[in-house]
């Protein structure tokens, strides 16, 4: 497999705060298209980490990031590009929490059946793009490895890297604490090695953590894939899930909001969120409420810049989706907004030279699905449905040719 | 606030085609001022030459790259789909296959056959959909073209002044000529040692004989990431096993190994032709596949049948196979099958061949066969019927050569097996013969019959000595 470094420009580390919001919008569908069902009405008031919609088939709640009242649904776009009703939840700018949900039990007492019930309760999800509720991640037995994802691979992305930056030592407790309760013997931090400044970040703490440990992996995209990250560190690859393996990962971010849960009673509301591009005049990672809206964000925290045929970017230059409008509503799977200016390249005919086939990190061949798109029977044997969707494909292609659509439109006619 | 959609990846990589289409083309620049050097300034330096030979193989790559271009603009704008010169010099790269065309042929093509072949090479990648969608290597299809249907009209591989100091024409053809006689002496001596072969300092195609500038060539362009290497490396790790089993087995030295490899365009072909990304298979495994092919049928071309371009011919016939062997890829998706596949077709074609190969070839010279059927007194005429080896092998050209006087004075041909007796007599070349009796080894061949012209000048030489005697 041929090695991709995507050289990628930094930002500041500091954090921004941005939570003076008057409204928040949870959005009823995901971005999996699990659809939800809501359960407030109109006029009914809401604490911060209430839960306001469920889907009952898989056991999945939406909760509110704020206290206040229900307003009529709105719609607006969420990170996948597709419209979607959202409840409106109006602010009060008290930050109410639920009276039951602060009752807490004796710290020696907290058992992992408490702590799984907590993780459901305040609605952790994993917020490295995933959003797969926290919960079912960890409600398994024999756990021996947790893996922390700090790779960030995508060019650009810088928030959890700011998060190392600012919060070593609240990281750093929040696994402990995790490997305490899970009864787990051992977590890793994979980084890459080329972030040494968060590295240092780590070792300043590390040493009181005996059962913490930082693997250092290469600065390939797309090495922040569950996947690899799990080969690369320990060498192991599995089915399904890594929990097959006896291996936990979670992304950092998801791990520092554990740790806000553990530590203060904090549901999952806010998250850090990069906004990049040469579209924006103020490049910075800020931490947000989930339900805003990136155009408020934008507008009070960064301000557009006035450029060319601009594009609105969801999520990394890699994997995000270009969006018509700025009117989306950040969710835990957002990390990043990027207004950049669109370069068309000029697409020529494809001269069959097998990049794609050489950098895809799940071993498929693009241009052969690309060529036998109308063939579903084809398609079934090409394994489209192993794509990640990484964008190694349409990076490489020397005839600049959008070699991932087609594979996402092959997945489709597979799964019709 | 309003944007447009783009569904894409916002981020590319440097490479594009246009830039691994022109860095070849600077390669072919390369190839081209080498040329020049070879077939224009050294036999200029000889006295062979004039300002034409100089800037003949220059002259060469442009007429052909200049039919490419029209070619391809005249056909799109019968097609009512007008495109720009400029488009189709930049975006369909409508010139390379006619470089690459006047590289692979022979410095004494007459200038009609290469309007021609570029017309067919450039024609055939068109018709096929234009870059990009061709299934055969259009320089390949054009080379093929001319050197098949026309070869009477191209006058043999040698340059003018080669002709004086070598006898026989390319390596390879040399030793079809010579019945497939597998030894140093025969095959590598002639054209003085394997350095030669590996400078380029030997006869054949304009472009193509300068093994360290191909190899110079295939380590920028494996560097750069810009061709399909696997293709190259299997083929000739094929050869040399083939050469390798060969040598063990008849016991010939290891320079047969570098002589396979280093001869008839092969590096030329394996590393700038058959890793022509649009032609060849795709998947990884499949070019492996494809190399093992290549060498397979090239070592059995050479070795086994008497057509002379065993590359060009194995690198066709790959780019049709690669229809087939890109559809197995997706029909066995398997990858420990194709791996499977790959282990079987290596030792089923390898060893066979090799085996096969090692019964055709000879490796002590073979007789020369001469014969004295008859020697006739009558009056001061001494008329003798000898018998001797011609192309087609041994005793194919039997002679009556009568003396008078001491001299030759009448050649008739009683039978021949050869195929172009006839250019013999077209050329006058028995009274050549007579006439030159004193200085045969002045006497040019014929280009076209080198070898019928080459054995009737040794018959007619040692039917001398016998009368001298």
């Amino acid at each position: 497999m041929e090695k991709i470094h995507i050289t990628s420009s930094k930002i500041k580390d500091d954090i921004l705060k941005y939570d003076k919001i008057d409204k928040i919008y949870i959005p009823l569908k995901d971005k999996n298209n699990n659809i939800y069902k809501k359960a407030v009405k109109k006029g009914d008031y809401v604490y911060k980490g209430s839960i306001v919609a469920i889907n009952k088939e898989k056991d999945l709640s939406l909760h509110s990031t704020i206290s206040g009242y229900i307003e009529d649904n709105d719609v607006k776009y969420i990170s996948n590009g597709k419209e979607c009703e959202c409840i409106v939840i109006s602010n009060d700018y008290k930050e109410k929490i639920e009276k039951n949900k602060i009752i807490r039990k004796k710290k020696d007492n907290y058992t992992k059946e408490d702590f799984i019930k907590d993780l459901k309760n305040n609605g952790i999800v994993g917020l490295g793009g995933s959003s797969f509720p926290t919960y079912i991640k960890y409600n398994t037995d024999n756990i021996k490895y947790l893996l922390i994802n700090a790779v960030e691979c995508e060019p650009f992305i810088s928030c959890d890297k700011a998060l190392i930056y600012n919060n070593s030592e609240e990281i750093l407790e929040g696994i402990d604490r995790i490997l305490e309760i899970m009864n787990i013997d051992k977590a890793i931090i994979v980084i890459k090695n080329t972030s040494t400044k968060y590295i240092n970040m780590l070792n300043k703490y590390i040493g009181t953590y005996p059962n913490i440990s930082i693997y250092t992996t290469d600065d390939i995209y797309p090495n922040g894939w569950e996947r690899l990250v799990v080969k690369n560190t320990l060498g192991i690859t599995y089915d399904k899930y890594p929990s097959e393996k006896g291996i936990i990962v979670s992304n950092v971010s998801t791990i520092y909001s554990i740790y806000e849960m553990l530590k203060s009673n904090k549901p999952l509301c806010e998250r850090v969120i990069t906004i990049y591009g040469n579209g924006i005049k103020k490049k910075c990672n800020v931490k947000v409420k989930i339900g805003s809206l990136a155009s408020d964000i934008i507008n009070n925290i960064s301000e557009y810049k006035q450029i060319k045929d601009p594009l609105f970017i969801v999520g990394g230059p890699m994997m995000g989706n270009s969006l018509p409008s700025d009117d989306v509503v950040i969710t835990p799977d957002v990390n990043c907004l990027m207004v950049i200016s669109n370069i068309d390249s000029k697409v020529l005919p494809c001269i069959k030279c097998g990049k794609c086939i050489g950098v895809c990190p799940s071993n498929l061949s693009p241009v052969l699905i690309m060529n036998s798109i109308n063939k579903t029977n084809d398609l079934k044997k090409l394994d489209v449905n192993k794509c990640i969707e990484c964008g190694l494909c349409s990076y490489i292609c020397p005839s600049k040719i959008e070699v991932r659509e087609f594979v996402r439109s092959a997945k489709e006619k597979v799964n019709k | 606030m309003k944007f447009s959609i783009r569904k894409k990846t916002f981020v590319k990589s440097d490479n594009s085609t246009t830039n691994i289409m022109y860095n070849i083309l600077i390669i072919l620049v390369f190839f081209v001022i080498f040329a020049t050097f070879k077939n224009g300034i050294y036999p200029t330096i000889k006295g062979y030459g004039n300002l034409y030979t100089v800037f003949k193989p220059l002259i060469y790559t442009s007429i052909s790259s200049i039919v490419c271009l029209f070619t391809e603009y005249l056909y799109y704008l019968i097609r009512k789909n007008k495109k720009s010169l400029y488009y189709l010099f930049s975006y369909s790269y409508a010139i390379i296959p006619g470089v690459f065309l006047s590289l692979i042929i022979s410095i004494n093509t007459p200038i009609w056959l290469l309007i021609l072949g570029s017309f067919i090479a450039s024609l055939s990648k068109v018709i096929m959909g234009g870059f990009g969608k061709n299934k055969l290597n259009p320089a390949l299809v054009g080379a093929l073209f001319i050197t098949v249907i026309f070869s009477s009209h191209i006058g043999g591989y040698l340059n003018e002044y080669e002709v004086d100091t070598i006898s026989s024409a390319t390596p390879l053809s040399n030793m079809t000529a010579s019945s497939y006689v597998i030894t140093y002496d025969n095959l590598v001596k002639p054209y003085g040692s394997l350095s030669n072969f590996f400078f380029g300092n030997i006869p054949g195609s304009i472009g193509e004989t300068s093994s360290l500038l191909i190899i110079i060539a295939f380590i920028y362009l494996a560097y750069r990431k810009m061709i399909k290497i696997r293709i190259p490396i299997s083929y000739i790790m094929t050869v040399t096993l083939i050469s390798l089993i060969i040598c063990l087995s008849k016991d010939i030295g290891l320079w047969f190994i570098l002589f396979n490899i280093l001869s008839g365009g092969l590096l030329f072909g394996a590393i700038l032709m058959a890793t022509d990304p649009v032609t060849t298979p795709i998947s990884t495994k499949g070019q492996i596949i494809g190399g093992i092919i290549l060498g397979t049928i090239t070592m059995y071309i050479r070795y086994m049948t008497h057509l002379p371009e065993g590359v060009l011919i194995s690198i066709l016939i790959l780019n049709i196979l690669t229809i087939i062997i890109n559809y197995i890829t997706i029909k066995i998706y398997n990858k420990k099958t194709l791996r499977n596949i790959i282990v079987l077709l290596f030792i089923l074609s390898i060893i066979p061949v090799s085996l096969i190969i090692t019964n055709n070839i000879n490796t002590k010279p073979l007789d020369d066969s001469f014969e004295v059927l008859s020697k006739v007194q009558k009056g001061n005429d001494t008329i003798y019927e000898v018998k001797g080896r011609g192309y087609a092998g041994n005793g194919s050209l039997k002679l009556k050569i009568t003396f008078s006087n001491d001299k030759v004075s009448n050649i008739d041909i009683i039978k021949s097996n050869e195929t172009y007796t006839k250019d013999i007599y077209n050329n006058d070349y028995l009274n050549k013969i007579i006439n030159n009796q004193d200085n045969l080894d002045n006497l040019n061949t014929i280009s076209g019959c080198t070898y019928t012209s080459k054995y009737l000048k040794e018959i007619v030489e040692k039917t001398k000595k016998d009368y001298n005697k």
